[in-house]
């Protein structure tokens, strides 16, 4: 990798650590990326481009000193080191820098073909063919629109404790977006491919699902009829994906809500805060799954990490800063967007584990319900454990089968309530993909969790008029 | 500012290196731009941050085609690479005969966009500021425990464009920002509360008043219960008005009306809402965040009216789309700085006051729901106009609040939202997130709980 000499970098560390502090750290980043977007028929843009900058974190005590640029220009980073180090009080003792170690990053997305030699006309060609696909489903299909996305990004993070992690991402991402239309009623079905994987995805998931299954549920939608308000039991199917978990646990498991006491979960490892039906873990070595990294973005290899055991809370994500302030072990959870930003506690791939009841036989327990197989975004107040997610594909059950379509239902619970009253955990496990915000800052992640049944969620749906 | 000659140079170097790379025409869009933040919880400091965001962007027009490359390399071979980059991709994208490099406009209007301290601002205050936002939320109450993150943040700095066509223009700016984030605690409950402030400089922030709203927001949800589905009136706050209006926006953005991706296609010339909404995107407010003479392709920002008196009357445009559907230029095009191509955006949204004040407004509530804040606004729909929300807020009776409320959902359809409209309060507040809001009475609203 082009980056940085060992040279370079060391009297950079140096610089930064010349006042004291315990920890100088240089993330230098290149992202390599092209996006597509076709709608309306049209190609309409091509963005092709490098992003490439440096970003320089001194760390005294509790205090972090940041500072991030696009140069990679040495003489630029001597000085702004030297105005970091110039934050801490005069006279200080130098800190240490050890020499730089390379640390042995596993690989775990193997890369078949790059996305960088792959021309652009043959990516032009997966977003036609994806809308032929959609538009081919059923003449209802009034609008479509699609874009590809590719990242090469290299990383590498060197710091004064000897750490020389360097690796190469790749995501490629296929999103397409069905608008049906049927008289006044206009209803819009998603479907994406995203994993941690080159050109080779294509391969494995042609374009054309994409653009069948955007239109499937844009018509799917276009039947249903409004979520009913109230309170109902819901199974959640496993080809939903996770988002329920993501919200209603992942976030506040996150290091720097546990840390200063903020997260609903804070303080209660060891203690019951699920079912024990349920056990969650995030694990960043899944091969090719959207949230999957060798190493985080502080240079800490990647891992599995056990969160709810059987229903037990047994650890949270951690950030170097986060682990360090509780006493736990880092978790390799530290990410960031970009080397424009601080590197946070944040989820990877987010799973709950399958259990051992046949689907079927949860959804035959079901008098009256909603049965959801699409989950949209969501969001969660942190510190009262409260979240929402939306439902894109559902239907009502009755008596124990699948009835009509319903749209436009959003799910409204409390984190600990929901994961404590869950009472049946199917042996299936699906997966769902997504880009996870937080503070500004936005991270690949999937989720994936089994068929689950809620006994009572509050639906946030229609109250009929009069 | 720092460049000002530079940015001349650095846009004659990439014009001529576009003139001679064989397309019809280009456009060179250079940004420098600081930013810098300190936070602080328990007094104490967290972080202080300093970035640099510096770099081109290029559009290359042939034939009415045109391409996009970006490259933070302004080096006479940095540019080299990225116009040829954008060539290469040219070919491939499909022909817009309307697709053409956009021609200045001549403007006489001057605005107040920065305060020329700020790039001059010490450390020391920024945390001082930080420091004093904190301490505003901490003597407010004792029941506000915790505060996650109680920052000052600033940005800084400049943009300037050149084409083909003869533009030249550019403006500088600065803004200042203040926020913080607690959470009150008691008993066994723990609820959030966020705020935030900003102006042109260090000197237009108001600590206290950011630090008193965070903590009355986190206590006043302490004690809230579950609600019981009905269809009732219900007040919305300004934050929640500017989210949800935010949120909707796109459906104002002539691209997705021309390929019908907006609810309010067709809809020019009749009625969307409620005879007191008059919903204006300004790109002149002064010291509004999105505040600027120019929009990203140099066309000068104007007034627009959407929506006057519950008829809609237009669409928020950059050059291709004016041209595109016969009409005038907004100043709507919007960039995320140099790495992004120009896309239509809001510059500010405004409800027009219809002289009520907010205490009138609440008064005329008998039996209500208000919503104070509200999650998951990425459900709006701007092509159905469908939206199913998570909101926290009050019951009232007889203009008052009464018992705090909180795992409640509102759904609907945004048609009838804006049609149910049946008071605008004249409380407009500007947020950091960059539009605006005021209190809204709506009547007939679907509320789902227990």
């Amino acid at each position: 990798m082009p980056f940085m000499d060992e040279e370079s970098a060391g009297r950079i560390l140096e610089a930064l650590l010349s006042r004291g502090g315990d920890l100088g750290e240089i993330y230098c980043q290149a992202n390599q990326y092209t996006r597509l977007i076709l709608d309306d028929g049209k190609l309409e843009e091509i963005v092709s481009g490098e992003d490439s900058g440096v970003s320089l974190r001194l760390i005294s005590k509790e205090r972090t000193f940041f500072y991030s640029g696009n140069s990679l220009d040495h003489e630029t980073l001597l000085a702004e080191a030297v105005h970091l180090a110039r934050a801490l009080e005069e006279g200080g003792s130098p800190g240490s820098v050890r020499s730089l170690l390379p640390c042995v990053i596993p690989n775990v997305s193997p890369i078949k073909v790059r996305p960088v030699t792959v021309d652009v006309g043959r990516k032009v060609d997966l977003l036609r063919r994806a809308e032929k696909a959609a538009r081919g489903f059923s003449p209802s299909v009034v609008q479509f629109s699609a874009s590809y996305g590719d990242s090469t990004i290299e990383i590498a993070v060197l710091n004064s404790d000897g750490t020389d992690s360097r690796e190469t991402r790749t995501y490629t991402t296929l999103f397409g977006s069905a608008i049906a239309r049927e008289g006044e009623q206009i209803r819009t079905g998603y479907h994406s491919l995203a994993e941690t994987k080159g050109f080779e995805l294509f391969d494995e998931h042609p374009p054309e699902e994409v653009g069948k299954e955007a239109a499937r549920i844009a018509l799917v939608q276009l039947a249903a009829k409004p979520a009913p308000a109230g309170t109902f039991t819901v199974v959640l199917s496993s080809k939903a994906g996770g988002t329920m978990i993501h919200e209603a646990c992942g976030h506040g498991l996150e290091g720097d809500f546990a840390e200063k006491s903020l997260s609903i979960y804070a303080g209660k490892l060891g203690e019951r805060v699920a079912s024990d039906l349920i056990t969650v873990v995030d694990d960043g070595t899944l091969p090719n799954r959207r949230g999957s990294t060798g190493m985080d973005d502080e240079g800490v290899p990647s891992s599995r990490v056990l969160l709810i055991d059987r229903g037990i809370l047994k650890s949270y994500l951690h950030s170097r800063r986060t682990a360090r302030k509780l006493g736990h072990a880092v978790t390799g959870n530290g990410r960031r967007e970009s080397y424009r930003h601080l590197p946070i506690p944040r989820m990877r791939n987010t799973m709950i584990l399958p259990g051992s009841t046949p689907p079927e036989e949860i959804l035959a327990g079901v008098k009256q319900g909603i049965f959801v197989c699409q989950m949209g975004g969501g969001e969660v107040d942190i510190a009262s454990g409260n979240f929402i997610f939306n439902v894109g594909e559902a239907y009502m059950i009755r008596d124990g089968r699948i009835a009509e379509p319903i749209r436009d239902a959003t799910l409204i619970g409390n984190g600990p309530e929901v994961l404590g009253s869950i009472d049946a955990v199917g042996s299936d496990l699906g997966f769902g993909v997504g880009t996870c915000g937080k503070d500004g800052q936005r991270v690949p992640v999937a989720d994936a969790q089994p068929t689950l049944r809620i006994p009572k969620i509050v639906v946030g749906g229609t109250v009929p008029q009069g | 500012m720092k460049g000002s000659s530079e940015h001349d140079k650095v846009l004659g170097l990439a014009l001529g290196l576009l003139e001679k790379s064989g397309v019809d025409g280009g456009e060179v869009y250079f940004q420098d731009i600081h930013e810098s933040s300190a936070s602080v919880v328990d007094q104490r400091i967290e972080s202080v941050e300093a970035k640099q965001e510096r770099g081109l962007g290029l559009r290359v027009f042939r034939e009415g085609r045109t391409a996009f490359s970006f490259t933070p390399d302004t080096s006479p071979e940095g540019i080299h690479k990225a116009v040829d980059r954008a060539v290469a991709i040219l070919p491939h994208v499909d022909r817009e005969p309307e697709q053409e490099v956009p021609e200045g406009e001549p403007f006489s209007f001057s605005l107040k966009n920065e305060d020329p301290r700020l790039p001059e601002i010490g450390v020391d205050q920024k945390v001082d500021m930080a420091r004093r936002i904190e301490s505003c939320a901490l003597r407010f109450s004792s029941r506000v425990k915790r505060v996650r993150d109680s920052r000052y943040s600033d940005v800084w700095g400049g943009c300037w464009l050149a084409n083909t066509a003869g533009l030249r223009a550019g403006y500088t700016m600065s803004r200042a920002f203040g926020s913080i984030e607690l959470a009150a605690i008691e008993k066994e409950e723990n609820q959030t509360g966020y705020s935030s402030g900003f102006g042109l400089g260090i000197e237009d922030l108001e600590p206290d008043a950011i630090g008193i709203e965070a903590a009355s927001r986190a206590i006043n949800k302490l004690g809230a219960e579950p609600v019981t589905t009905r269809r009732t009136d219900v007040v919305l706050d300004p934050e929640v008005v500017c989210g949800i209006f935010g949120a909707l926006a796109s459906a104002f953005h002539a691209d997705n009306v021309i390929k019908g991706k907006s609810l309010f296609k067709g809809w020019v010339g009749k009625r969307v809402a409620g005879p007191m909404v008059t919903l204006i995107d300004d790109g002149r407010i002064p010291g509004a965040v999105n505040t600027g003479p120019i929009d990203g392709e140099g066309t000068p920002t104007r007034r627009t009216v959407l929506i006057d008196e519950g008829t809609l009357t237009g669409y928020l445009h950059n050059d291709f789309t004016a041209r595109k559907m016969n009409t005038l230029r907004t100043g709507n095009a919007q960039r995320g700085g140099y790495l992004s191509s120009p896309h239509i955006g809001t510059n500010t949204l405004l409800l027009r006051p219809t002289g009520v004040s907010r205490k009138t407004l609440l008064g005329m509530v008998a039996k209500g729901i208000y919503v104070s804040e509200v999650m998951g606004l990425h459900t709006v729909d701007p092509i159905s106009g469908d939206f199913s929300l998570g909101a926290v807020g009050w019951e009232m009776e007889h203009g008052s609040m009464v018992r705090p409320v909180q795992k409640m959902g509102i759904s609907g359809n945004v048609r009838d939202l804006l049609n149910s409209i049946t008071a605008v309060g004249e409380d407009l507040r500007f947020f950091a997130s960059g539009n605006s809001g005021s209190t809204l009475l709506l009547e007939g609203i679907s509320i789902s709980g227990s």
